[in-house]
């Protein structure tokens, strides 16, 4: 028992005496600049984002105590004006892996949830930096200091943050470097929809590609007249079929699925903005990717139906992506009163953890 | 070019006639979408490099390009008014 304390007392005296360390994810661009960028929270608009960082990121930090983030200004040839935001950031093991991330901010938390941090945050005036390395300085770095560390026990870190802007101290255009993922899935139109919606392309509908991955929600949404009643349909593609033969939709309208697989009713919801009133509402609906090998490469098409107008969209077919995303982090990136959020599982933001 | 738009985008507030409007993105949204006002509408995707291209639709001088991003509360709208080109 006695050489238990004193080799509990050594490595806790060790670890004191190292001190801060710290750990960028995703590695790669510990020093290099990464291809995109993404806004702050809080900069320059009252956002609420969320992190989710995979296991295969935070191997080295496993039992310790993180005690602070920073974000790191992108190259560009800019200069980014400085200025503050009023954070609150909470940490917690998500029960959710990256891929799986939900848009709903509350399903991503854990349990062990800790808020660490909630005050003023400095965002320096930060000179040009162009080139492929951006270094940690002060002028180019958004750091917060935690006031409660948080212990790193495993599994995916949810990094949490709700920023709010401080009057007459916003900063239009402060933006973070943050990481891309290049899997991709594909969406080819095989035919064109109807209706007064459709554009030169006979589109209405469409297919996010990014969302196209193993593990992933594959998002399709499509335009219609606000508060009509629209159904999505997913199945294999197949030839031309006139709706009206089947009572289903206006003349020269036609399906392209030779059956069904998948099929959701929902509405044209307002978008409330008035410039785009006439455009109609947007319905949405996301279908869950297993996540596994099988998928990769994976095909099926989506169609859209107007309830109410009796008109049928493109059919887009689309295609998983034929390798697996190695990012292993995302993003729910949103307003700051809202319960839902945009998800990315191809981009995330460049973060360095302090931890000891 | 001076440059106009919304948090989290930004772009030119003016493009020639058969141009070209590049659009910078902020948010993680995949895409932009362009209107004119009417009931159609277009999408372009938003690159790694977080720019979206977009072709000047085929109209005349002073006609309003309506660029929006995100949906719901999240939704953000830019105007680009088409001019002549010099």
């Amino acid at each position: 028992m006695k050489n238990y304390i004193l080799l509990f007392a050594a490595t806790a005296g060790a670890a004191l005496a190292q001190g801060p360390q710290s750990l960028v994810v995703p590695a790669a661009h510990a020093s290099s600049d990464a291809v995109s960028f993404e806004w702050v929270p809080g900069a320059s608009q009252d956002v609420h984002q969320q992190t989710l960082v995979g296991p295969s990121h935070l191997g080295s930090i496993v039992g310790h105590q993180i005690t602070g983030l920073s974000f790191r200004r992108t190259a560009a040839n800019e200069t980014y004006l400085g200025g503050t935001a009023n954070m609150t950031v909470w940490l917690s093991t998500s029960p959710l892996p990256p891929l799986e991330c939900s848009a709903v901010y509350a399903a991503n938390v854990g349990q062990d949830v800790t808020q660490v941090y909630q005050g003023m945050v400095s965002i320096p005036t930060s000179p040009a930096v162009v080139g492929v390395a951006v270094p940690w300085t002060p002028s180019n770095v958004i750091q917060i200091v935690f006031a409660q560390p948080f212990v790193y026990l495993g599994g995916t870190l949810c990094i949490d943050i709700v920023g709010l802007t401080v009057s007459g101290q916003t900063t239009d255009w402060w933006m973070a470097d943050a990481a891309y993922d290049y899997a991709i899935g594909t969406a080819v139109d095989i035919g064109p929809g109807c209706g007064s919606h459709a554009n030169a392309l006979g589109q209405w509908s469409w297919v996010s590609p990014h969302t196209l991955l193993p593990g992933s929600t594959a998002g399709m949404s499509a335009n219609g007249p606000e508060g009509n009643w629209a159904v999505a349909v997913v199945g294999p593609a197949g030839p031309a079929f006139p709706l009206p033969l089947l009572n289903l939709g206006q003349p020269g309208c036609n399906a392209y699925l030779s059956d069904i697989l998948f099929l959701n009713v929902t509405a044209f919801w307002p978008t409330g903005e008035p410039l785009i009133q006439a455009r109609g509402g947007v319905a949405t609906y996301g279908l869950q990717i297993p996540n596994a090998n099988w998928v990769l490469g994976a095909q099926m098409t989506t169609q859209w139906l107007d309830l109410v107008a009796q008109n049928s969209s493109n059919a887009v077919t689309w295609t998983v992506a034929t390798a697996a995303p190695t990012l292993d982090m995302a993003l729910v990136d949103g307003v700051a009163s809202d319960t839902t959020g945009n998800v990315s599982v191809y981009l995330a933001h460049v973060l360095r953890l302090e931890y000891q | 070019m001076r440059q106009g738009g919304r948090p989290g985008v930004r772009g030119p507030t003016t493009a020639p006639q058969g141009g070209t409007i590049d659009v910078e993105v902020g948010t993680n949204d995949p895409f932009v979408e362009v209107s004119l006002g009417g009931e159609e509408s277009t999408r372009y995707p938003v690159d790694p490099a977080k720019k979206a291209s977009i072709p000047v639709p085929p109209v005349p001088p002073g006609t309003l390009v309506i660029i929006s991003i995100g949906t719901g509360l999240r939704r953000k709208v830019l105007l680009v008014e088409v001019v002549e080109d010099d």
